[in-house]
């Protein structure tokens, strides 16, 4: 089943420094996380970091799936241990002379478990009403 | 459709507060309604394919039962990317203002 977010963000920097923010190695790594990416189709690069509470390392595996420098860029994203690649858009639209950022990360919530377990969970409605009013929001 | 779409809609999320309280069969969501069975077996059959509720059948009838574990498995990975993301994006700015 699928999940998602929408983020938006304006910044008061155009799109292509935006865009080279979010494709050279050296700027993704001071603020996202240390990384071997390379601004080409197709291309595997790894994401490393360490869980903030403790020394673990971790790894983030992905892979360019679409890129249409300033506008638009679209990586395939797996965490270490997690069973299924989700989806991370970029969209940049020039906004009073600044960039309008849109981050959508799409991803699939595995089951695994198994669905014996459903009937002994507490029901999070509220839970969901507010995820869903800032759906509405960001839309 | 997704689930975000599948509850969006505001007799879906009403049949899902119904099934939050027990297992009911078609006849009995219908009663709360002012739509036919057509539209609400429909709108069943849309939460059945995103997973978020179960039917099994009770002699002539069809019982439906809300899939909690669903919820809250969407609602934790919505959770953790969102607060992840945030984070990142303000650093983000960050970085942005000081190559200015």
């Amino acid at each position: 089943m699928n999940a998602n977010i929408v983020i938006q963000r304006y910044y008061p920097h155009p799109p292509e420094k935006v865009w080279r923010a979010l494709t050279q190695r050296e700027l993704l790594a001071k603020w996202l996380m240390e990384n071997d990416f390379e601004a080409v189709l197709g291309r595997d690069f790894t994401f490393h970091f360490c869980e903030p509470d403790d020394e673990t390392k971790s790894a983030v595996a992905c892979r360019v799936l679409e890129m249409e420098p300033p506008s638009r860029l679209v990586w395939a994203w797996r965490n270490e241990g997690e069973a299924h690649e989700t989806r991370v858009e970029w969209s940049l639209r020039p906004e009073n002379g600044g960039t309008r950022l849109t981050l959508r990360h799409i991803g699939e919530v595995s089951d695994e478990r198994g669905e014996q377990l459903e009937a002994g969970w507490p029901v999070k409605l509220e839970q969901l009403s507010e995820m869903l009013e800032k759906q509405d929001g960001d839309a | 459709m997704d689930v975000f779409q599948a509850v969006a809609e505001p007799n879906r999320r009403k049949v899902i507060d119904l099934l939050a309280r027990r297992e009911r069969s078609v006849q009995d969501l219908v009663a709360h309604f002012d739509v036919s069975f057509q539209a609400i077996s429909q709108h069943l059959k849309v939460l059945d394919q995103v997973g978020l509720v179960a039917k099994r059948k009770q002699g002539r009838y069809r019982m439906y039962r809300l899939k909690p574990r669903r919820l809250k498995q969407i609602s934790d990975w919505v959770k953790k990317y969102e607060a992840f993301w945030n984070e990142r994006l303000d650093r983000l700015g960050e970085v942005l203002d000081e190559q200015s």
